[in-house]
């Protein structure tokens, strides 16, 4: 079997989410079937320059095709289009041209897919909302398979994310909330999916000593890894632990890993460690009393994961329905909506040492049980070998047609915004078989429309 | 800070998230979320807040306000930048743009212009469009000064629309405490009313267990029931007594009678039943003195009335 493996950026220094991924189930995948990456040249996710050679490249072992982006993003223009379809009424076509605002716009990519489709077998997408995944799911919809990682921004309430939704063979999700989300979203309960995640490779020789004798810690902390964004919660988290520290806690240290796009407060308690190597961030998590996630919008937190394959326990930002489901499903975590919450929480998590191991082997257990990679290659090559199944019984995908010429300039799109603000919100499944045994459905009721 | 029940073999993480959110609903009288507070704050205001001194759409009408002055400012910057205006001198209109060709017509034009004199009089003409374009010019500056003094008052904006938000969160917030702290401080009170009315009727337990344990030769505490009374004028002092019981019962909140009970006839008939009640009235007080403070006071103030009623050295 051929595997094709298309994504926006792809390389061993790019450590973008998806783009990470990406390449894990790539390189794993490659063990198994042969797989091939394709992707741009760019480098940079903001201005999509053209950074890296074109042509054939390898990474890791994995063969990599990259193809020119035709020009870079414009941010006035992405900026006002994204405002047009996101807050107005807008025409189908409005939303296109959104699309190739954002870009990459890469149609040599495109035009390769169309005219080498028959080599690969199926050809896995990875997130929704980029040029490559709408236009070369459109080019080779009898063997694309998408990889969303989906989670609730505007862009998810387009006319052409739900057409992209329907129109694969199969989704690959990382959650049973992004999967509520889209299925809600799109109404594509009929294509199969199976929610798989992304495994971690977790290091056995972590080591706790280490970290602190190299930072000078001492004493109990709370660890943050991850870019150090107001989008990512940071500001937030900062005032609460802030006030935690004047008002709860007299020894308790927050440690920051992680690029800042922001600015850091300057408070005795709180350790910034810059960027950090594999190595160190699990010596952090061998050493840290819990980690922190203040992010309001996730499909999937890979620290979150790799802190509970060491054992650790999290809390979570309690709005992010996905953070909050995971720990649910865990049990392996508490998380807040609001100081008090937050306090609360930190506190016990402080002071009581058996709860802490309780929810760390909790974790640890619900990591093994789904998040190695055994569990993730044999859930993926399962949806392959199903799908090939159906190939051989002659089963076709359906694909919607696209809309004619006054259908795609009439403005009857709603604003993207105002649909995901109506999307129910909460918990998918309070356990991991629940979510698997209702497809489609949500096991616990939604707590309430935003 | 929280105490909370866990038992860290048996995790149950949706519990503990429900102990946490029962003792933050403790703490602060009703659960309110920070998204519920700001929701309050933008809706439901009037519930809260007099509704004549803050207005609950505020907000809105502010960022509406200034959406729309923010896009009449756009508006005239985009006008603005559409005209361009350059110095108009009267000889611009005999030159030309044709490099060389352009000076020699130049040259005949100015050499023609004589003869157009003959036709019309352009000098009124031009000096009037050169007013035009000086005004014109006059008012770029201005506008441009305007421009600069609008992008100042659009950051202040900003920051006043900051500093509104932030009041109408915290006035809700502060309505809301002082709306809990209201309940709460009826609730203390009812609680102590009732433990000041508990305490009163230990005390007269108490005082009726005294002439049970010293008999009748014990003598009263109090100089206003002297032994010499009870002999004198015993039927007269029991009305008077009954009198200020019945008085003492209708006046919940008045002094205890601790002069009542050493002359009491009821007492003197029933000393068995006198003493089973005083069983009942410590075990009461003690119970009492177990579950809180201030019943535990009483169940001090109780015993100490009772040692001192059966104290012989007593006067």
């Amino acid at each position: 079997m051929k595997l094709a493996v298309v994504v926006q950026r792809y390389g061993a220094d790019i450590s973008g989410g998806a783009e990470l991924h990406a390449r894990y189930v790539a390189e794993h995948l490659s063990r198994h079937v042969e797989v091939e990456v394709l992707t741009t040249c760019a480098r940079d996710y903001i201005s999509w320059r053209n950074e890296l050679a074109p042509g054939t490249d390898v990474v890791n072992g994995v063969t990599v095709l990259r193809f020119p982006v035709r020009r870079e993003r414009d941010p006035v223009d992405f900026a006002r289009r994204s405002h047009q379809v996101f807050q107005a009424r807008h025409s189908f076509r409005d939303e296109l041209r959104w699309l190739e605002s954002e870009g990459p716009t890469a149609p040599a990519l495109i035009a390769h897919l169309r005219r080498a489709a028959s080599a690969y077998d199926f050809i896995l997408f990875f997130s929704y909302r980029y040029y490559h995944a709408y236009h070369g799911i459109r080019a080779t919809p009898a063997k694309a398979v998408l990889v969303p990682t989906a989670e609730r921004d505007p862009a998810l309430g387009l006319a052409i994310s739900a057409r992209t939704f329907r129109s694969v063979r199969a989704l690959m999700y990382n959650s049973h909330e992004e999967r509520a989300l889209i299925q809600a979203v799109s109404g594509n309960e009929d294509v199969p999916g199976v929610v798989v995640g992304v495994g971690s490779e977790i290091r056995d020789d972590a080591s706790a000593a280490r970290f602190r004798e190299r930072t000078g810690i001492a004493g109990c902390f709370v660890l943050y890894v991850g870019r150090i964004d107001e989008n990512k919660g940071c500001r937030e988290l900062f005032d609460h632990f802030r006030r935690y520290a004047a008002e709860v806690s007299e020894r308790m240290q927050l440690v920051l890993a992680g690029a800042p796009v922001m600015e850091i407060p300057s408070h005795s308690r709180i350790r910034h460690l810059g960027f950090v190597t594999d190595e160190e961030k699990y010596d952090a998590l061998a050493a840290a009393d819990a980690l922190l996630m203040p992010s309001y919008y996730e499909s999937l937190s890979m620290v979150t994961l790799e802190a509970w394959a060491m054992r650790l326990p999290v809390l979570t930002n309690g709005r992010c329905d996905v953070l909050r489901g995971q720990v649910i499903r865990a049990n392996a975590g508490l998380y807040y909506e609001s100081y008090e919450e937050f306090a609360a929480a930190l506190h016990l998590l402080e002071t009581e040492r058996g709860l802490r191991r309780a929810l760390g082997t909790n974790g640890r257990a619900y990591f093994e049980r789904h998040y190695t990679w055994s569990v993730v290659e044999a859930k993926y090559l399962a949806m392959l070998e199903r799908l090939e199944r159906a190939n051989r019984d002659g089963e076709r995908p359906h694909v919607e047609p696209e809309p004619g010429w006054l259908h795609r300039r009439r403005r009857v799109q709603a604003p993207a915004r105002a649909i995901v603000d109506e999307l129910p919100t909460g918990p998918a499944a309070r356990t991991w078989d629940a979510g698997e045994s209702e497809p489609g459905r949500t096991t616990s009721a939604p707590r309430d429309r935003r | 800070m929280a105490e909370f029940n866990i038992r860290s073999d048996a995790v149950d993480v949706e519990q503990i998230m429900e102990q946490i959110r029962a003792r933050v609903r403790e703490k602060r009288g009703v659960d309110y979320t920070e998204e519920q507070i700001r929701e309050l704050a933008n809706v439901k205001l009037d519930r809260f807040l007099d509704p004549k001194h803050v207005r609950s759409d505020l907000l809105e009408h502010f960022r509406k306000r200034n959406q729309s002055s923010d896009a009449a400012a756009s508006a005239a910057q985009t006008a603005l930048e559409a005209v361009d205006v350059p110095t108009f001198q009267p000889d611009d209109v005999y030159r030309s743009s044709r490099g060389g060709i352009g000076r020699v017509l130049y040259a005949i034009r100015r050499m023609l212009r004589p003869i157009l004199k003959l036709f019309i009089n352009p000098g009124p003409m031009l000096d009037s469009v050169r007013s035009v374009s000086t005004h014109i010019n006059t008012t770029s500056k201005a506008l441009a000064l305007n421009e600069e003094r609008n992008r100042r008052r659009a950051e202040l904006d900003v920051l006043m629309y900051e500093v509104m938000n932030n009041l109408v969160v915290e006035m809700t917030r502060l309505a809301i405490d002082m709306k809990n702290h209201k309940m709460r401080v009826e609730s203390v009170a009812a609680r102590l009313d009732f433990d000041e009315r508990r305490a009163r009727a230990l005390e007269q337990i108490v005082q009726f267990r005294t002439p049970a344990a010293g008999g009748e030769d014990t003598a009263p505490n109090e100089g206003s029931a002297a032994p010499g009374d009870s002999s004198g004028g015993e039927a007269g002092v029991t009305e008077k007594r009954r009198r200020r019981r019945r008085r003492g019962r209708r006046r919940s909140g008045g002094n205890t009678t601790t002069t009542e009970a050493p002359g009491d006839d009821a007492i003197k008939n029933e000393p068995a039943d006198a003493s089973a009640s005083n069983g009942e009235a410590d075990d009461a007080a003690a119970s009492a003195g177990r579950q809180t403070d201030a019943a535990a006071s009483a169940g001090r103030q109780t015993d100490a009335a009772a040692e001192s009623a059966s104290d012989p050295s007593e006067p």
